[in-house]
């Protein structure tokens, strides 16, 4: 049992806050075994102890997403996994016309046989109709924590393995962030460095590991407003259309163009991260407004996006108009220097076209030059080159 | 009799795919002499609990078409095996309420949604299991 109809329920713990149950094992009248989810992210798996006119009781079970996944597997029983827990064990007592349930903490030692399930009961997990909708299931959870909410299945070596090495995961983690952030950028800073409202923005946390070949699971830092956005919505869905696209080459130009030269780059180097590390992958992608998207890509797939990327260095190319003051000029060396009115400075080198012109600096001036990022594939730098196409006097 | 549910019930409960048929089933009771009290509902019963209004299945009586499924579920849940030890068993008869199929994990779980004043108990009688 999954999806709306049961994410609507929550229980107030007060040591443990909003647990909102993901998933029922058992339905007998009522949920009597569940799995809970705090908002800290945290699985708790909840058993029905008793139940009277009064109150109900349970017993809670904070668990790792290992020792949950080894659950779901039947390789440990509910007896062990309640006798033996990897932390604190809590007693639940619900009263029914009270709101927050009160949690004491529970000695695994002194419980007796009456309140653990028997030694050869296991969870017993299998996928129904319901469970199967996961379309639903996380486009659930995005909107009721208003927060966008991706699960990246990575399949290394196209295939079941479950582990991953530490550096390959590093560099994926970091450049998903920075490709975000670089696709979120859009028309803000010129250079390459992102601004800290940019990035705080569009902060996406790992959130969890799941059941997958190797399942990471995210959330966006922030949440969403009174429309169902947060401030990262849109680069995340604009990053994961581009992975759509795969390798229709065409539209993938299309739209790098409209994104900044640093999205595409940032791209590359995600594309590149998973690329060296083998990997294909499955994602899905909801958000608090409900948009969905469920993509999967294949090894080959990325492989021939980064050749795409790699050969196109048009995409990394582009023409920009800048006010500001000429501050210098080389005719010998064909060199300039310019600040932005924000203060950015610009060197590189003059375009033959007007090499030949006369220059007056200092001048406040409009300019338009053309903006070359180039990557370095073996140590991931960026190196911006400018060229001075034009110098305006300003209005 | 009128066939109608109870008056708080709301708009959506039961489901509309939910049917009269007549159905063996199985039943967890209280006692081996059970009575009406051992088949009203969640809510009927604890009407001032809000935590599982929102689930239509919460409105039903649950029932098993398969007595293993009894047993399995009594052994993962201490307050089924502690609480509700006893079987009875009888049928879905189309004059107390509606039933749906609802399994969790592929079980024989189904939900039965009984008729106001209807009496289901009577329809049943208890057996080992």
């Amino acid at each position: 049992m999954k999806g709306e109809e049961i994410m609507n329920n929550k229980l107030e713990i007060d040591m443990l806050g909003t647990c909102y149950i993901t998933e029922v094992f058992v339905f007998y009248d009522f949920p009597q075994l569940f799995l809970c989810n705090t908002e800290t992210g945290t699985n708790i798996l909840m058993v029905c102890l008793d139940m009277n006119s009064e109150y109900t009781e349970y017993m809670a079970l904070p668990l790792s997403e290992s020792k949950l996944l080894e659950a779901y597997r039947n390789r440990v029983s509910l007896y062990q996994l309640y006798s033996k827990p990897e932390g604190l064990l809590w007693r639940i007592k619900q009263y029914h016309n009270v709101e927050v349930c009160e949690a004491t903490i529970r000695n695994p030692e002194e419980l007796t046989e009456v309140e653990l399930p028997d030694e050869d009961a296991f969870l017993d997990y299998e996928f129904d109709g319901e469970l199967e909708n996961d379309e639903t299931y996380i486009v659930n959870i995005s909107e009721l924590e208003k927060r966008d909410v991706i699960k990246l299945s990575l399949e290394p070596k196209e295939s079941h393995v479950q582990e991953i090495d530490c550096s390959s995961l590093g560099d994926i983690l970091i450049h998903f962030q920075d490709a975000v952030n670089s696709i979120a950028d859009k028309g803000k800073s010129i250079k390459g460095k992102l601004s800290q409202d940019t990035k705080e923005e569009n902060l996406i946390n790992v959130v969890g590991f799941y059941a997958a070949s190797f399942g990471v699971k995210f959330k966006s830092n922030k949440i969403s407003d009174l429309f169902g956005e947060t401030t990262a919505s849109k680069a995340i869905l604009e990053l994961f259309e581009l992975f759509d696209l795969k390798d229709n080459k065409i539209e993938i130009i299309k739209k790098l163009g409209e994104m900044s030269p640093k999205a595409g780059i940032k791209y590359r180097k995600f594309i590149n991260s998973l690329r060296k590390a083998e990997l294909s992958f499955k994602a899905e992608v909801a958000t608090p407004k409900k948009d969905y998207i469920n993509i999967a890509i294949s090894k080959n797939d990325i492989t021939k996006i980064y050749n795409i990327l790699s050969e196109h260095s048009e995409i990394d190319d582009r023409t920009i108009s800048l006010k500001g003051k000429l501050v210098g000029i080389d005719v010998k060396q064909n060199k300039f220097s310019f600040l932005n009115e924000e203060g950015e400075s610009f060197t590189g080198k003059l375009d033959d076209s007007i090499c030949d012109s006369e220059f007056v600096v200092p001048k406040d001036v409009s300019i338009r030059i053309r903006e070359q990022v180039e990557v370095d594939d073996m140590t991931n730098c960026e190196r911006y080159k400018y060229i001075l196409l034009e110098v305006r006097e300003s209005k | 009799m009128n066939k109608r549910f109870p008056v708080f019930f709301p708009e959506w409960c039961p489901p509309n795919d939910a049917r009269e048929e007549a159905i063996d089933v199985f039943r967890m009771t209280k006692k081996n002499n059970f009575s009406s009290d051992d088949f009203y509902s969640h809510v009927i019963l604890f009407p001032d609990r809000e935590d599982f209004k929102k689930i239509d299945k919460a409105y039903g009586l649950s029932v098993y078409k398969d007595a293993n499924d009894l047993i399995k579920q009594r052994k993962r849940v201490p307050n089924l095996r502690n609480n509700w030890k006893f079987t009875a068993k009888g049928k879905t008869l189309p004059d107390c309420g509606v039933v749906k199929e609802t399994p969790t994990n592929k079980n024989s779980h189904i939900t039965w949604w009984i008729y106001d004043g209807a009496e289901p108990h009577n329809n049943f009688s208890s057996v080992d299991i």
